[in-house]
């Protein structure tokens, strides 16, 4: 197999300067893309969430479609609707920014359930159903779902469910000293963002995420070793519902295309292991006891504890 | 057929000639020489055969033939030797059986047939190359019956090479456990007091050493023969003491001595309270029945053995085999006789020999008994007259003459016969003893190795009141066994290769019901005793030393094989001392990227991502370690180790 990963290195070195500090968040949603799962980000307002998603989009040329929830968002809001055109006397099918390749949700836990499970549902199946007609969505299709994780007042949190349907959940973090600094001299060069050229055609992009889903191999003794995780979850003190076979699917995936990006056409334990901390903690039902320790270290400390396959 | 594989074919049929070839080996000599070239024949027709396979020869023909063997060996067979026909008759077996299409069972076949081989090999002779050929038969055997195993499965199977030497390894494991075993079995196993296959082993095809008279000129190859005549396991003794005697010869006709057999001896005994020395013999078969032990004979262990007056030791039989008896000694030089037939001792042949007469008494002068014994002694050593040699021998119809006044040289036969004629002559009752003169003593073993060409006759003259007195008037007898020789180098591997043969037959072929019994008293007592130490004599101690050896040995080598690391496993245990030695120590959660990750030095850090890309390439991707692999991984490790700690 031809490695494409060079490309993927390419387009990491590119976008770096126009996100600052944010390459390992960029990295991260390149992965959930390339697996073709969804990503959510949870972190605060104005870190540079919408950015990455640009990026991205732009980056792989891909259309780019934004949905800001708001508790007063319907479902129709997010498909798309049907309306009456007056000189053809018929309905037009107007669709929604979920016919984009890569949807950036802001804010979802804002959108009441009912809207939120007609959007999760067109992740889930990738297709939607408006007034009885069935209509398949652009491939790749990606959805990037934000949520704020300090606001709760007037939220919809999202059922362990619903988030188990994200492949990966990452948060952006502050930007460190240097870039803020960068920031504030040069400005955010987010509009410049809008008139990069594509790196990469969609065609392109859908023969990676194949390569990537066929091409790489995956031996037996890195399988056992994700099933050592996912047992341990199953069994742990601090968790109550383990790992969803869909859950396995997603580590096996991500492992993948970090090998991928890695260069290799086979996966090492520390593919899983690295990814871990953001396919894991979110599907996962903690017990309340251990409700305010910190997830990602729960996983982290669990993890850590598994004997590598060397 | 790639390259790296090999056809499991092939190696079954290999290793079924390497088989054959071996159990050929054993019996080729047994068999003889036109047998062994037909079987020869048939051998390199089959691997003709083999790499040509377009013609194969028809079943019944080969059936027809083999067949007609067995009929022909039937007629052939007789009481005399049972043996051989057999033999040569399953050779042309096998011989016809490689010539076959060969499935499972023919293959079975060949290894039955080469078994019996070998079996009857041990019936024509057992000597130690018989448990050297048993044991790598018992490796090729079970190697190959595990090979057939797959091959009976699928006959046109390929396996990668590493495969086959794998399976190679583990099917070696097989014997290197029933070996030990075996020889455990070996030692428990009840034995018969009465050797039932004797009858089948007329091997070792006895040596013609020492002959039963002794005719003077007529020098047989003996004297340059060093095959071993007899071992004698005894602490070591003086030299001058090492007289074995064999048989006494008394009646001279000019030319020869005889022993004469109906004459009577007369009785009567003087007390004699010399030491004793007890020793073992282990004395090869050399187509006689005279036994050999240590000057003077008090008694023998053998039954069927007879001492006479004369202390000849005879058996009812001449003997086939290698025996092995208990004699005891006293080594003096004198006898216990008081009286003596002079008529039968002081014979001499009708011979016109005043000349000699007229030397004897001048060598002699007035001297009488002893002193004239010595003085003629003295004469024939000491003078400067005579000299001692193997070749151009005085050969004459009177070889007494002829060596007193012509020749003047000869070997131990001469210098005897010329001794106990002129000691007749002065009525001194004399006569021939024949046997052997020193030894080598092997220090290890604790035993005298007597070749044949230490074959030597002296002379015993009787004198009145000391009995039989051995005078040895041969000049050179002391030079053959000096001790110079015996610690030259080469002599010294030649006696420790004659430990391994003496061995052998000491605690393998010879070991019998008695030994055996004698075995497990000496542990049981030595367990009522708890002194083990004490109770248990050298060889229990050697054969149970051995069998514990060899245990351990096996169970060692079954320990090292199940626990043996593979080399991966080795790569990667050196690669973390090595990262130990710069102060990374992998934590159980952690990859080996992860640690190459830690590692701030850039030189080391260059060369141990190197190592876990190719490791982990070789371990997640390809499930294997390429010997390719292996040795890269040994490289880069050596450079690891030429890495010096960069503060």
């Amino acid at each position: 197999m031809e490695l494409k990963n060079k490309t993927i290195d390419e387009i990491l070195s590119f976008l770096s300067p126009y996100l600052h500090g944010k390459s390992n968040a960029l990295k991260l949603a390149l992965v959930a893309f390339f697996s073709r799962g969804h990503l959510l980000v949870e972190d605060l307002p104005g870190l540079g969430k919408t950015t990455i998603a640009i990026a991205i989009a732009k980056a792989l040329g891909m259309n780019f479609g934004r949905i800001q929830c708001t508790s007063d968002l319907l479902p129709s809001d997010i498909t798309g609707l049907s309306m009456y055109n007056k000189n053809t006397s018929a309905f037009e099918f107007h669709p929604g920014p979920v016919f984009n390749n890569i949807v950036l949700v802001d804010e979802i836990n804002r959108a009441t359930p009912k809207t939120q499970s007609a959007l999760l549902e067109a992740m889930a199946e990738k297709q939607t159903t408006i007034e009885g007609k069935t209509y398949k969505l652009a491939r790749p299709f990606f959805v990037i779902a934000t949520q704020n994780p300090v606001e709760q007042f007037g939220t919809f949190p999202l059922p362990e469910s619903q988030l188990d349907r994200f492949m990966m959940k990452i948060s952006v973090g502050y930007p460190d000293r240097n870039a803020v600094m960068a920031i504030l001299k040069s400005g955010s060069r987010r509009d410049d963002l809008y008139d990069i050229v594509p790196m990469m055609k969609k065609e392109e992009v859908i023969a990676t995420q194949e390569d990537i889903r066929t091409g790489v191999t995956i031996s037996d003794k890195v399988l056992d070793y994700i099933l050592d995780i996912v047992e341990t979850t199953r069994s742990s003190k601090y968790i109550l519902a383990g790992i969803s076979t869909r859950g396995v699917l997603a580590v096996q995936a991500t492992a993948r295309t970090l090998a991928y990006f890695s260069g290799r056409d086979y996966v090492i334990p520390e593919d899983v292991k690295l990814l871990a901390q953001y396919t894991l903690p979110h599907r996962l039902i903690y017990r309340e006891e251990y409700g305010s320790v910190d997830k990602k270290e729960i996983i982290k400390s669990l993890v850590d504890q598994i004997r590598l396959p060397v | 057929m790639e390259a790296n594989s090999i056809r499991i074919e092939t190696v079954v049929k290999a290793l079924t000639y390497a088989v054959c070839v071996l159990a050929f080996a054993m019996v080729a000599r047994a068999a003889g020489l036109s047998y062994a070239l037909i079987f020869l024949g048939l051998l390199t027709l089959s691997i003709y055969f083999e790499r040509h396979s377009y013609f194969a020869v028809p079943r019944w023909l080969l059936n027809l033939i083999a067949v007609a063997f067995v009929v022909i060996t039937f007629f052939r067979v007789s009481l005399a030797d049972p043996v051989t026909p057999v033999l040569q008759m399953l050779l042309i077996m096998v011989g016809i059986k490689l010539l076959e299409k060969k499935g499972f069972r023919d293959f079975m076949q060949i290894y039955l047939l080469s078994v019996f081989l070998l079996a009857g090999s041990a019936l024509v002779s057992i000597d130690m190359d018989f448990l050297a050929a048993l044991i790598i038969m018992m490796y090729l055997l079970s190697t190959a019956i595990v090979f057939l195993t797959y091959y009976a499965q699928d006959a046109s199977l390929e396996v990668l090479r590493p495969a086959v030497r794998r399976m190679l390894v583990m099917s070696l494991l097989i014997p290197t456990i029933a070996v030990p075993l075996s020889l455990l079995l070996f030692i428990i196993l009840p034995r018969s007091t009465f050797p039932l296959m004797t009858f089948l082993n007329r091997g070792g095809v006895a040596s013609t050493g020492f002959s039963e008279q002794v005719s003077l000129g007529d020098v047989a190859g003996i004297q340059e023969d060093a095959s071993i005549a007899f071992r004698a396991e005894m602490p070591r003794i003086a030299d001058h003491d090492l007289y074995w005697r064999g048989l006494v010869l008394d009646t001279f006709d000019g030319k020869k001595w005889t022993r004469s057999t109906n004459l009577p001896e007369a009785v009567g005994f003087l007390e004699t309270h010399a030491r004793t020395i007890p020793h073992i013999i282990y004395l090869e078969p050399y187509q006689n029945r005279y036994l050999f032990a240590l000057d003077r004979p008090v008694s023998v262990s053998l039954t069927q053995a007879r001492i006479s007056r004369d202390l000849t030791i005879t058996l009812p039989a001449v003997f086939e085999r290698r025996i092995r008896y208990e004699a005891v000694s006293a080594p003096v030089s004198q006898s216990s006789d008081l009286e003596v037939i002079y008529e039968k001792y002081l014979q001499l042949p009708e011979l016109q020999w005043d000349e000699v007469r007229s030397l004897t008494s001048a060598v002699v002068g007035n001297a009488k008994g002893h002193e004239a014994a010595a003085a003629i002694a003295r004469y024939l050593r000491e003078s400067g007259v005579f000299s001692y040699k193997l070749s151009a021998l005085p050969l004459s119809d009177d070889p007494v003459h002829a060596f007193l006044f012509q020749v003047r040289a000869g070997n131990c036969e001469y210098f005897a016969s010329v001794m106990a004629v002129m000691l007749r002559m002065i009525d001194v009752p004399a006569r021939l003893v024949g046997g052997y003169r020193g030894g080598y003593y092997s220090e290890i073993a604790g035993y005298y190795a007597v070749p044949q060409k230490s074959a030597h006759v002296w002379v015993e003259a009787f004198i009145p009141g000391r009995g039989w007195v051995r005078f040895d008037p041969t000049p050179a007898s002391s030079e053959s066994f000096s001790e110079a020789l015996e610690r030259s180098f080469a002599l010294r591997i030649r006696m420790l290769i004659d430990y391994i043969q003496y061995a052998w037959n000491a605690f393998v072929v010879n070991y019998d019901f008695q030994m055996q019994v004698q075995l497990f008293k000496s542990i049981r007592d030595g367990a009522r005793k708890l002194d083990i130490r004490v109770s248990l004599d050298r060889k229990v101690l050697v054969i149970t030393g051995a069998c514990l050896l060899a245990l351990g040995l096996a169970g060692g080598g079954i320990w090292h094989l199940k626990n043996r690391k593979r080399p991966e496993q080795r790569l990667l245990e050196h690669y973390f001392r090595q990262m130990q030695r710069f102060g990374y120590i992998r934590q159980p959660g952690e990859g080996l990227s992860e640690m190459t990750s830690r590692i701030i030095q850039s030189d080391l850090r260059t060369q141990a991502v190197r190592f876990v890309e190719l490791y982990q390439r070789c371990f997640y991707r390809e499930g294997f370690f390429a010997e390719k692999a292996v040795r890269e991984l040994g490289d880069i490790l050596e450079i690891i180790e030429g890495i010096q700690y960069d503060i």
